[in-house]
This record gives structure tokens, C-alpha cells and sequence, in this order.
């Protein structure tokens, strides 16, 4: 079989520099963009906490269709594809579920309530976190239990993205994005472009590794094969 | 609360009907013209009187003003906290999991070699 040279160390070093200029920017623009005036100072977590939440959101919908085409069509690339953002998902949501709470303590000094927002953006969290157990731990034939749950979970986001408008929630409406002060979007847009580029980098890497699982695999029956 | 209220009204009015003295620093003496503006004030309200009475002085005003200050102090540095902790905990994340996946490969590719060699030298003999 004829394997390309691992490429890896390309994508990790343009990780790597996106995120030290990320690390170093991102801070830069978002001190320096106003506070509403009905906020304090801690409503800086916003230019992280709403960009992780929109690539988390990002990740279950590519894994839902990604899920739902391997299905369909039983192609393994696809649920390579499924696999490779669950993860990233995993990896967002956890950005969300802990700067969420540390910015509803400063501002509403309690970690956690529970209402529609946060608890449907939790589940969603949560059916991202069976994913990756379930195909970690279920063992062979967990493909297609697990593209269920990825579809599921799709099917979720857009009941954590309009749960502010359908229940009553502590939480800011959908509307804080739209009609937010121009000297805010710069950080905002800025942040959520690195979080895209971001997602787009690890997906790359997991897909490698997806790869080579696979291929290890093949090794190890092979080898296997040839010792009987 | 209430008589903090009090306080800064006096000291406002006082600063406002007689604005090139300006409003006397915590700590300082009145000059006579804000001493006069107080005393104007006093006189055409009776619960002023009665809280001047009681003995408020801007030295009293001053150390109230400054209790407010660090009370605000206090409650940016913690906000300030809670932004940098967040901020924090989001790279931790982003980093541990980046390195995680960079170890995982080169555990893999080490693995992937080995078994090749293996299978090689099987394949041979």
C-alpha cells in the first residue's frame, strides 16, 4: 500500500502560529472594544465563549451530515469525517461548558442555572461526549450507533440556537450578535475566524490519525496472519 | 446607605452652586465660600440640618468616598480575574488537546514503522 509522507508537522506549526498570533491578538482587540453598559468588565469572555460555541455548533452539524451520509451511502471516509469533528466538538463544547460558568459567576454570581439555554446546550455537549465513548469503548459495529447519535445531536443545534426565543431564559437573546456595536465586531469576527481555522486544522490532524488508525489495524491483522 | 446618600448630596450641591471652588477634596477644610454655600443649604432644608447636627464633616464624606472607591476596585480586579481564568482555561484546553493528538501520532507512526519491519522480515523468512 502506498502511504504519503505524514504532513502533520506542517499543519501543528501553522496551528501552533495561528494560535501564539491568536493568543496574542484576540486579548488585544477585545480589551480594547467598549463594555455595554449594562455589563462589567467580565463581559470580555463573550469574545471566546460565543466563538467556541458557534465552532462546537459547527462540529455536531458537520458530524450529523457526515453521520447521516455514511449511513446512507456506507462509505467510510464519511464516518471518518463523523469521527474527526465528534471530537472537535468534544473539545468546543468543553471551551464552552467552562468559560460559560465562569462568566455567569462574575455576572450572575452563581456557575450554573438551569435553564433552556445552558441545559439544551449541555445535552448537545453531552450526545458529542457519547459519540466519542461509544465508538472508544463499544467495540466493532458501533459505526451505526454512533451516526445515530451524531445525527441526534445535529438535530439539536438548532434547538440551543433558538431556546432563548422559545423559553424565557436568563441567558442574552440571539439578538446580542446582530446589533452589537461596530467597535465590538472586530474581536468578535477576528475570534471567531480563528476558532474556524482552528477546527478546520484539528480536523485535518484527527482525520490523519483516523487514517493511520486504520491502517495500524490492517498492520496488526497482517502481521497476525502471517506469524499463523 | 442612606445617609452616604445624603452626604454626597450635600457635597454635590455645594460643589454645584459654587462650582469655581470646585468639590472640597476628602480630608480637606472648607473654603469659606463652600463653608457659606453648606451653610445656605443648612438653613432652607431641615433634614440637612438635622444631618449636619448629627455631625458630618468632609472628613467623614471623604473616608465614605473612599470605602466606594475600593469597593469598586475590589469588584474590577475580581472581574478581571474571571476573565483572565476564562481566557486561561480555554488555551489549557486548545494546547492539552493539540499536544495529546501530536503524541498520539508520534505513537503511532512509531508503532506503524515497527510493524512494517515486522512484517517485512515475517514476509521473508
Amino acid at each position: 500500500m502506498a502511504e504519503s509522507k505524514p504532513k502533520s508537522p506542517i499543519v501543528f506549526l501553522i496551528a501552533a502560529v495561528l494560535a501564539a498570533a491568536g493568543f496574542v491578538a484576540l486579548p488585544l482587540m477585545a480589551f480594547r472594544a467598549p463594555i455595554p453598559q449594562t455589563m462589567f468588565f467580565s463581559q470580555k469572555i463573550f469574545y471566546y465563549h460565543v466563538p467556541a460555541a458557534w465552532t462546537m455548533f459547527i462540529a455536531v452539524i458537520v458530524c450529523g451530515v457526515a453521520s447521516a451520509l455514511y449511513l446512507r451511502k456506507r462509505d467510510a471516509r464519511w464516518d471518518e469525517a463523523a469521527q474527526a469533528s465528534a471530537m472537535i466538538a468534544v473539545l468546543f463544547g468543553a471551551i464552552v461548558m467552562t468559560t460559560g460558568p465562569i462568566w455567569a459567576k462574575a455576572h450572575w454570581s452563581k456557575y450554573w442555572i438551569w435553564e433552556a439555554r445552558l441545559v439544551s446546550a449541555l445535552l448537545v455537549w453531552m450526545m458529542a461526549i457519547a459519540y466519542v465513548l461509544v465508538r472508544r469503548y463499544g467495540g466493532p459495529g458501533m459505526e451505526r450507533l454512533s451516526a445515530a447519535i451524531g445525527i441526534f445531536a445535529a438535530v439539536n443545534v438548532p434547538l440551543v440556537y433558538w431556546s432563548t426565543t422559545i423559553w424565557r431564559t436568563q441567558h442574552p437573546p440571539n439578538s446580542v450578535v446582530p446589533t452589537l456595536d461596530n467597535r465590538m465586531r472586530p474581536a468578535l469576527y477576528t475570534s471567531a475566524l480563528l476558532f474556524v481555522i482552528l477546527f478546520v486544522l484539528i480536523y485535518a490532524v484527527r482525520r490523519r490519525l483516523l487514517r493511520a488508525e486504520a491502517r495500524l489495524h490492517a498492520l496488526h491483522i497482517g502481521v497476525e496472519d502471517q506469524e499463523d | 446607605m442612606k445617609r452616604l446618600s445624603m452626604l454626597l448630596v450635600v457635597v454635590a450641591l455645594a460643589g454645584a452652586a459654587h462650582a469655581e471652588d470646585g468639590i472640597p477634596k476628602p480630608g480637606s477644610e472648607l473654603t469659606p465660600t463652600q463653608r457659606r454655600a453648606l451653610q445656605l443649604l443648612v438653613e432652607s432644608d431641615p433634614q440637612l440640618r438635622k444631618q449636619v447636627e448629627a455631625g458630618i464633616t468632609a472628613e467623614q464624606i471623604g473616608r465614605e468616598r473612599a470605602v466606594m472607591q475600593e469597593e469598586q476596585n475590589q469588584f474590577f480586579a475580581s472581574q478581571k480575574r474571571f476573565v483572565l481564568i476564562a481566557y486561561g482555561v480555554m488555551w489549557a484546553l486548545v494546547v492539552g488537546f493539540v499536544v495529546l493528538m501530536f503524541l498520539r501520532q508520534r505513537k503511532q507512526e512509531a508503532e506503524i514503522a515497527g510493524l512494517e519491519a515486522r512484517l517485512k522480515a515475517l514476509s521473508k523468512s
